[in-house]
């Protein structure tokens, strides 16, 4: 088990009050997820739906107001940011907006050296700086003559790629993936894609996928997690997923991805007091 | 035919090195249909809207070329007559929502300020004008929506409201520049419906431009598939992907598949 | 799409804009001209600020002529000067033509110490003694004003840019913490920084001043007014900073740097700051006159550098009363150096603006 989050919740409040009760927004609402060693986890919702602030939650930029996040079976709910920080190496992150992911004012050879951060002690030296960058970014297909240029000069498939060589440099298991492709256009997505795949394998990692366009996420995972709301309304392998979507949101977001067709008009109820009924082999979904 | 473009060629002004941005581009819009206009980044379309539109960028120029609209050649249309043109005969949906509506006036009163500049409708008339606008597109809480900023709105409903603003002086053609890449999926598959909706009732063509393949099938009556500038195929949607000539127009139908 | 120049950063392409704007690099100029006459006074200089000569005191500019008396060329040289009174008590210079000073180079005068190292006695030009040099006339003691004026550059313009380093740093710092974490150490150093602003600066400097002791000497009383100066400074800037950082550090980098364990203190200095570069830059060029001017104003009224030292602030407040003025109207030049360097420093602070904001029209952008 790489990463497991237990009962997780986050609240966001809309009005800051001195005294009076305030309102929530339910952002993440009592979910439960676990990514396994080899195998893709797919996390897919509309926008508000609370899947990035999971991706967010995962990684500890945001704190849990309930709930458990576990790494490797240790608990690392209670870790403050010092504490956190050796372990931030396993687990990293490729953000949506290829544009201000990477600073403008960095050069690509200052973006790869502040990757390694974590490992000052084993790239010490302009030289091992330098190798491993040259390492990293002829993985992501890009020639290591553009140590010296600025994001700015890179088109938005190209800074992506940039990120991933970014993000590889310590070794992740976890590689968290947010709307990474959503902004690119379908030739570029598709490549992004196929590269995402073969760097599994060279680098022996495990992906974390967010998305709301479940086309984009049919290659690459194994397990698919449906986020409504801040519940996760059906959870499953992939497979099983993508043939028999049991609940209503889920069709929805099938039928339009894949179809491009709108379903019901009717906004979907969630039960007040739902919890996730097996449904054979793996498969959930919230009733 | 509603809009012709014939040898349309658009370069960089005094840069020989970059190629031209449009190389002797040509394309039917016919009444009452939706044209898809199809590419990678980087392909042109974009252009071919603004060239349209005439709203190039001053460091480009059109070095040849003609563009029919109604039978007249838009290209020598005086800078009144484009603004004319713009917005009453041609309509215009941007990519990003966020930026198409000023975020210091209110949703309403930009729409009705378009209505103000072309018709004479007095302030009861546009006011209602816009919440039959509103209504056509799906937007159920007009009141709400009219006083509403921009950024008050999800990327869904701005995206709608655009479109009444775009429709609101029952132009001919509209021109949808990758109307829904900022937006989900459901919402994706909502504004298309709303766009066959607009066709029947309205009467309109629609020229969308967009990279997804998989929006042009479920949508478009026909395709024109662009690279690097030129137009490598066109005709039938149905036609040209279910039998693509061109390695590129196979390139993109696959993507994702 | 036109391809922008490779390899450079957003900075080298607007230092690169500055360059094209020729007033700006006109001013440039004047000030480096002005800096410099500052840093070698005493070498450049043909007299020492407090080389005093009574008998000469305000005395006119002495012209350099370049006829003798039979009208030829030849090499420039100084009239020697008598002092008279005429009828009404008025001061007369009266030329006297007989008394002919040549214009030398390298001429041995005052001592002084180069740099601050080296002991020497040579000036760039002058005139040998009894002769006297004024190029732009002379004060109530006879000295020489632009011996004075270079001199005195050296504290009008060192106070500004020592004063705005220290507010420019303790600005940037505390707006760059405020922004980034929020929360109560933001709250408190606003709060902080806005009694510091409210108080009126004016008045608060000449509270500060009075704290000074008495017995300080006068270089302590410069370090003293230039921390006093800053200390009113840099609140403003603290302000803005926390506002850009606010947005600043919702950015995707800042998060991405983190994600990476960057430190904190890290992510503000080489993420934040820089990127509140473009605004603080143009802030500093624009707040340094304000420091130049401030110690002008303490200097006049005698809080700021004492006699016999100069500063263009206290040589100015020689120049108070209407009288003086009329009869030696070049005991103003101060003034009119303090007007030179405080446009310059606007200028550039423009031009900076100009180059600096993102969405300069200077270039054409293929769409």
């Amino acid at each position: 088990m790489l990463l497991e989050l237990k009962n997780i919740k986050k609240y966001f409040p809309l009005k800051k009050g001195i005294g009076h009760k305030t309102a929530y927004v339910k952002a993440v609402d009592d979910v439960n997820l676990k990514i396994i060693p080899g195998e893709n986890l797919s996390l897919v919702g509309e926008s508000g739906s609370g899947k990035t602030t999971v991706a967010r939650l995962a990684l500890k930029l945001l704190h849990l107001d309930e709930g458990s996040i576990f790494w490797q079976g240790e608990d690392i709910t209670g870790l403050g940011e010092r504490g956190f920080r050796p372990y931030r190496r396993n687990i990293q992150m490729v953000f949506q907006d290829p544009y201000s992911s990477l600073d403008p004012r960095f050069t690509i050879r200052a973006i790869m050296k502040e990757a390694m951060t974590l490992d000052q002690s084993r790239y010490n030296s302009s030289q091992k700086i330098e190798q491993r960058s040259r390492e990293l970014l002829e993985a992501v297909n890009l020639n290591c003559s553009i140590l010296g240029r600025y994001p700015h000069e890179f088109s938005g498939g190209e800074r992506q790629r940039i990120a991933i060589a970014r993000a590889l440099v310590l070794n992740p298991k976890l590689l968290i993936l947010d709307e990474a492709v959503s902004s690119l256009d379908v030739i570029i997505q598709e490549q992004l894609m196929t590269l995402l795949l073969d760097l599994q394998k060279k680098f022996d990692m495990t992906y974390f996928f967010i998305s709301h366009n479940l086309k984009i996420v049919k290659k690459i995972s194994h397990t698919i997690a449906v986020m409504y709301h801040g519940k996760i309304v059906e959870y499953g392998p992939a497979e099983a997923v993508f043939a028999n979507p049991s609940h209503p949101y889920t069709q929805q977001l099938l039928s339009a991805a894949f179809e491009y067709k709108v379903g019901q008009e009717k906004e979907i109820e969630l039960p007040a007091n739902g919890s996730l009924v097996d449904e054979g082999g793996g498969h959930w979904v919230l009733k | 035919m509603l809009l012709k473009i014939e040898h349309l060629s658009v370069k960089v002004k005094n840069n020989e090195e970059i190629r031209p941005i449009l190389k002797d581009v040509s394309l039917e819009i016919p009444a009452q249909s939706i044209v898809a206009l199809v590419g990678g980044s980087g392909s042109g379309k974009t252009t071919v809207a603004l060239s349209i539109l005439r709203l190039l960028s001053p460091a480009l120029e059109i070095t040849q070329g003609k563009i029919i609209f109604q039978g007249k050649d838009i290209l020598r249309y005086s800078t009144a007559q484009m603004r004319n043109l713009r917005g009453k005969d041609v309509g215009m949906v941007f990519q990003e929502p966020l930026y198409a509506f000023n975020p210091v006036y209110r949703i309403g009163f930009q729409i009705e300020e378009v209505l103000k500049c072309h018709t004479d409708l007095n302030q009861k008339e546009r006011r209602e004008k816009v919440f039959e606008l509103f209504n056509k597109v799906g937007l159920t809480d007009p009141l709400r929506i009219t006083q509403a900023f921009s950024h008050q709105l999800s990327g869904g409903m701005r995206q709608r409201a655009m479109i009444a603003q775009a429709v609101a002086l029952h132009p001919s053609l509209i021109i949808a520049d990758e109307p829904t890449s900022n937006l989900d999926v459901t919402i994706q598959a909502k504004i298309m419906e709303l766009f066959r909706q607009l066709k029947e009732e309205l009467k309109l063509s629609i020229l969308l431009i967009t990279h997804d393949v998989g929006m042009v099938t479920h949508l478009a009556d026909e395709v024109v598939v662009m690279q690097e500038g030129s137009v490598v195929e066109k005709g039938k949607a149905q036609t040209i992907l279910q039998n693509p000539q061109h390695a590129y127009t196979r390139q993109l139908i696959e993507a994702l598949v | 799409m036109i391809k922008e120049p490779k390899h450079l950063s957003q900075f080298q392409m607007a230092l690169k804009r500055f360059k094209e704007n020729r007033m700006a690099m006109i001013c440039f100029y004047i000030l480096f001209i002005l800096y410099a006459g500052a840093l070698f006074a005493d070498f450049l200089a043909p007299y020492s600020y407090s080389n005093e000569e009574r008998n000469y005191s305000y005395c006119p500019p002495t012209p350099l002529e370049l006829f003798n008396e039979q009208g030829h060329l030849t090499w420039p040289f100084v009239y020697g000067r008598q002092l008279t009174f005429d009828e009404y008590h008025k001061r007369i210079y009266l030329v006297d033509k007989i008394q002919q000073f040549p214009f030398k180079f390298f001429v041995k005068g005052d001592e002084y110490k180069f740099l601050g190292i080296l002991k020497s006695s040579y000036h760039l030009f002058g005139v040998e003694s009894p002769g006297r040099l004024y190029l732009f006339g002379a004060d109530s003691r006879g000295r020489d004003l632009y011996s004075r004026i270079l001199h005195g550059g050296r504290i009008s313009l060192s106070i500004g840019l020592i004063g705005v380093a220290i507010s420019f740093s303790i600005g940037l710092l505390v707006g760059g913490i405020a922004g980034y974490f929020g929360g109560w150490i933001d709250d408190a150093l606003m709060r902080i920084c806005e009694i510091v602003i409210m108080i009126p600066g004016f008045y608060l400097l000449l509270a500060l001043r009075a704290v000074v002791p008495d017995n300080f000497s006068s270089l302590q009383v410069y370090f003293a007014i230039i921390i006093i100066l800053s200390f009113i400074g840099w609140a403003g800037l603290a302000r803005i900073i926390r506002g850009m950082g606010l947005s600043l550090k919702t950015r995707d980098y800042v998060l991405a740097a983190k994600t990476l364990g960057v430190s904190n203190i890290k992510i503000i200095v080489t993420h934040i700051l820089p990127h509140t570069l473009s605004y603080s830059i143009v802030a500093v060029m624009l707040s340094i006159p304000g420091y130049i001017l401030g110690e002008s104003a303490l200097s006049l009224l005698g809080l700021g550098i004492q006699d016999p030292y100069a500063s263009w602030g206290n040589m100015l407040s020689e120049a108070m009363s209407i009288a003086r003025i009329k009869f030696a109207p070049w005991i103003l030049l101060p003034g009119f150096f303090i007007f030179l360097t405080v446009v310059c420093f606007n200028m550039i602070g423009d031009a900076l603006r100009d180059c600096l904001d993102p969405l300069y029209k200077g270039e054409e952008r293929a769409g």
